[in-house]
């Protein structure tokens, strides 16, 4: 009876908590496959971790891309023919639940070269994604990225 | 900062779709009598709060501004604030000055339910004059809102033009 009592206990509490830890952790890695999709020009992990439906809205710096497509066709891959290398990084990542729904938030810190010109550039800001769990999985319905460029931080002595 | 600008200046203008809840596509603006998929939920609870903040903003009234956010909210608008407190006794001031003396008009606004979550995604056209510099530019504005208490309040926004 005690045995029934503790595991009831362990299945109430630690129950969620475990299934927390697993959607942060597919949610991180969601973060790191759109990562990985920016700065290799490569749309498949934007098609697989998006959730494609009219009215996505996607929004950089005050620009937006208008469904998934548009985002990818018209954002993504070309990055890979207009810039020589593109970085970001994205920092001191939050995860915010709410049953189905999630938001992210993250510092961020893009890097790159712009091929025609060679100019390059070095922005810090802030991301926000958007998630919400189909068929047991995140998928992104909105996200919103602003920057600036970077100005390290004066250090106090 | 101009950020900062941008912040209301956008207006609201929200997106969405998001299917996260099935949008109605119905239109509550009254100012968009047709249907458009530039105005999704208008007239949903969420939006209402969305707009009523907005509203404050703009009218200066700081006390109904602060309500409508959560205690805990965090904002992003070129920089972080992390507290409707701290909003409300720095950036909120200067968000209000700017707008008392700019025009913005929203141009989308789409919102999306999903239980006691929302998201409010809107684009918004800002012109005028502000302390000798003309103003012309669009801003976006992202609000994520909590259900709590059987109150709407806005959890996280992010603005940027």
């Amino acid at each position: 009876m005690k045995k029934l009592f503790i595991t009831s206990l362990l299945l109430m509490f630690v129950g969620p908590l475990a299934a927390s830890e697993k959607d942060e952790s597919e949610i991180n890695k969601i973060i790191a496959a759109v990562k990985y999709g920016w700065e290799n020009g490569d749309g498949k992990p934007f098609r697989q971790h998006f959730l494609n439906f009219p009215g996505a809205r996607y929004i950089e710096s005050g620009g937006q891309n208008e469904g998934l497509d548009d985002l990818v066709t018209h954002h993504v891959e070309p990055e890979k023919d207009a810039l020589v290398f593109l970085s970001i990084d994205f920092s001191n990542i939050e995860v915010h639940f709410e049953n189905d729904f999630a938001w992210a938030i993250a510092d961020t810190r893009v890097k790159g070269e712009v091929r025609k010109n060679g100019k390059t550039f070095d922005k810090s800001g802030y991301q926000t994604f958007l998630f919400r769990k189909v068929d047991d999985s995140w998928k992104v319905v909105h996200s919103h990225s602003s920057g600036r460029d970077y100005k390290p931080k004066k250090s106090h002595h | 900062m101009k950020i900062k600008s941008n912040v209301f200046t956008l207006a609201f203008m929200a997106l969405i779709g998001l299917g996260l809840s099935s949008p109605s596509w119905a239109h509550g603006d009254k100012k968009h009598s047709d249907p458009s998929p530039f105005f999704v939920n208008t007239d949903s609870a969420p939006a209402k709060v969305v707009s009523a903040f907005h509203q404050a903003l703009e009218s200066g009234d700081k006390a109904k501004a602060r309500s409508l956010l959560a205690d805990d909210v965090l904002i992003f608008e070129g920089g972080v604030e992390r507290s409707a407190d701290k909003y409300a006794n720095h950036h909120m001031l200067a968000d209000m000055k700017y707008l008392a003396v700019v025009e913005t008009k929203t141009i989308e606004h789409q919102v999306s339910i999903s239980g006691e979550m929302a998201l409010s995604v809107s684009r918004s056209k800002t012109t005028g004059n502000y302390k000798d510099k003309n103003v012309d530019y669009e801003g976006l504005e992202t609000i994520v809102l909590n259900l709590s208490d059987g109150e709407w309040k806005i959890t996280h926004i992010h603005w940027s033009r």
